[in-house]
């Protein structure tokens, strides 16, 4: 496996009302070929801002970006606009959270996915609407005939999200990014979707990075993870590693935190304290306040990301690790 | 066993009766040219009680009739068939200002927090409010909100901020407590927990396990989570399309699931461990629409063992020993 995407030291200060946001603070995230990369963490430690930076949808006039998003070696962040424009929905795609929001609600589901068609590959109208209907079938919407003329409002949030996803690959992209593709959806048709998912990477050999804050997504479908914490990569493993062997006492408070099925003891436990806020970047470990082993060398120095434990690629930021 | 599990397994006295339960809802389509306006079937024929110091747990996925349960049996709305009888009262009909009376001792928490607290209004005054509109001495509410504060652990400096300043866990630690403000008897709890991340939702189930010690609260618990609701509940009733289609306590109910649509709910349920062995029963389709409602079982449509009599005739709730009740033709 080689890297398809390689996030280095990632930066993004956004302008507030409030002042200036530290929302992503060195980032370093490598997305190999054909791999499922889940991106967890709870709200606001940076999860989205991450797909947002790289697929460049944050407002220039009020967002700063520096370090680089190398894609099969190339950095994107300098790119010129309209170079960017042939990169997104082509060889790069993103699919929201919300499905009902991100569908233009005046365009039928043939229109919006025959669009793709046009734009990047230059396809007749009759030619978009044959590749429509295969693309509809392949992500399981059915009859394909009679869901192409219905408009978004027509279809149930299910539908609606496997529209979003024959939209996002109907162009084979190298990467798509799904970002919390499930949270809006009901655990049966969260099944249906995630079940999709999986058999369209196994299909393509694309590679999906999918964000989310559910372990439980993380742990059926995910190759490899990363813990994000605070607007930083808090650890990177393969999953099975971060459920039974995490390094970083945030990614282990985490994990147990979950209710677990058929869980004997009535508490759980819990993380003291709440996420820093993210104006004033403290200079040590954004996780030492709430952590129960931190020391001096955490409050005033951040860790570095360093390998640990003997599991290959695992890595975390932490200078007490769990494991060596 | 705590002394609540003891009182759940005595059989404590029962604090809410539903019987029949219906709510319809008039849908916009048709009426207008002398056609019959079509029902939206939100609850149709729903049983159940809650026992004193019991916990119980309503899931099912969107849609199929958990929230409007909830505001039936508070009536926040008004129901339009069956009984809903709270300590001895039938609630179903009562006027106005008794049901005030009634209201004191039901309480709900919502499950968004910064929606169910007045932006504008400090934390202090949105408490205070409760006890003045109940008729409660000041320095009376007063002693309870300290109290309170102590048992969620917020420091009294907080009834100075207002709702924007707070946390989202906080804020239903507050929810919490403002229900709790005047002792009541039975208290409803719409996805407390679902709007909050992990560790904050794990904050606040601890709390709950915590206050039914203390108080031996009576609680419907309604979420779309089954892992939370297992944690939390002593019983749980699985909803579909407006009924109830199985019911059991809880150790019960997930030794040995009973209905097809329950089997399925668990197994399309992430399970946080990469090790578990996966063996899925993924449900085609969606949910019926609750308007059309079909002649048989609602499930028939989604379910892979469905025969004849499941699409003729709709079953209705068994039992099959150990107060373990499922609606299906094929057990």
């Amino acid at each position: 496996m080689s890297a398809l995407l390689e996030v280095k030291d990632l930066k993004v200060d956004l302008m507030s009302v409030r002042g200036i946001v530290h929302a992503l603070d060195g980032v370093n995230l490598t997305i190999e070929e054909g791999e499922i990369h889940g991106l967890v963490g709870e709200s606001g430690c940076g999860k989205s801002m991450t797909s947002r930076a790289v697929m460049r949808l944050l407002p220039p006039a009020r967002s700063r970006i520096s370090g680089q998003v190398l894609f099969r070696g190339s950095d994107l962040l300098p790119l010129h606009e309209r170079e960017m424009r042939k990169i997104r929905g082509d060889r790069i795609s993103l699919i929201f959270q919300d499905p009902m929001t991100s569908l233009n609600p005046l365009m039928t589901v043939g229109q919006q996915i025959g669009e793709v068609f046009r734009l990047h590959e230059g396809s007749t109208a009759a030619e978009a609407r044959t590749k429509t209907l295969a693309m509809l079938e392949k992500v399981g919407i059915y009859p394909p005939e009679k869901r192409i003329g219905q408009y978004p409002h027509e279809l149930s949030g299910g539908l609606q999200q496997r529209v979003m996803i024959a939209m996002a690959i109907a162009n084979h992209p190298d990467l798509l990014i799904a970002d919390e593709p499930t949270t809006a959806l009901d655990v049966t048709i969260q099944a249906q979707i995630l079940e999709l998912l999986k058999s369209l990477q196994r299909d393509t050999g694309m590679s999906i990075l999918l964000i989310t804050h559910n372990f439980g997504v993380v742990a059926e479908v995910c190759d490899r993870v990363s813990v994000m914490y605070a607007g930083r990569i808090a650890e990177s493993a393969d999953t099975r590693t971060i459920f039974h062997n995490a390094a970083h006492p945030y990614s282990k408070a985490l994990i147990d935190s979950i209710p677990k099925a058929g869980g004997t003891s009535k508490y759980l436990e819990t993380i003291p304290g709440s996420p820093p806020e993210l104006y004033n970047t403290q200079p040590g470990c954004p996780f030492a306040p709430r952590c129960a082993f931190a020391d001096d060398q955490c409050a005033s120095a951040a860790p570095a990301t360093r390998e640990c434990g003997d599991a290959p690629g695992h890595t975390a930021a932490c200078w007490h690790p769990l494991c060596r | 066993m705590t002394m609540e599990q003891q009182n759940v397994a005595a059989g404590g006295q029962p604090v809410l009766q539903v019987r029949d339960l219906k709510k319809y809802y008039p849908t916009g389509s048709g009426g207008a040219f002398g056609k019959p306006k079509k029902m939206l079937h939100a609850l149709d024929g729903v049983s159940f009680e809650v026992r004193r110091g019991e916990i119980l747990g309503i899931v099912g996925e969107s849609g199929c009739g958990k929230s409007t349960l909830g505001r039936c049996v508070l009536r926040l709305v008004d129901i339009t068939g069956g009984s809903v009888v709270f300590e001895g009262r039938d609630i179903t009909s009562l006027p106005r200002a008794a049901l005030k009376n009634c209201r004191r001792d039901m309480q709900m928490i919502f499950q968004n927090p910064y929606s169910s607290f007045d932006p504008k209004q400090s934390i202090g005054s949105a408490l205070r409010e409760v006890g003045q509109v109940h008729g409660q001495s000041r320095q009376q509410t007063e002693d309870r909100i300290r109290e309170l504060l102590e048992d969620i652990s917020l420091p009294e400096d907080i009834l100075l901020r207002s709702p924007g300043e707070l946390s989202g866990g906080q804020l239903q630690r507050l929810a919490i407590a403002r229900a709790l403000l005047l002792d009541p008897h039975f208290i409803v709890a719409d996805e407390a927990v679902s709007a909050l991340d992990v560790s904050v939702q794990a904050q606040i189930l601890n709390l709950i396990v915590d206050l039914r010690q203390k108080l031996s609260m009576t609680m419907m618990f309604i979420s779309h989570d089954m892992t939370v609701v297992e944690h939390t509940c002593d019983t749980v009733a699985v909803m579909y399309l407006g009924r109830i289609v199985e019911m059991a306590p809880t150790a019960e109910l997930f030794a040995n699931v009973l209905h097809p649509y329950t089997q399925a709910l668990l197994s399309a349920i992430p399970k946080a461990d990469p090790d578990l062995e996966k063996q899925r029963i993924i449900l085609e389709g969606d949910v019926q629409s609750a308007i059309d409602l079909p002649k048989g079982c609602r499930f028939a449509s989604r379910c892979r063992r469905c025969t004849e009599q499941c699409r003729q005739s709709e079953p209705e709730l068994r039992d099959f020993g150990g107060g373990h009740r499922a609606a299906c033709h094929l057990l």
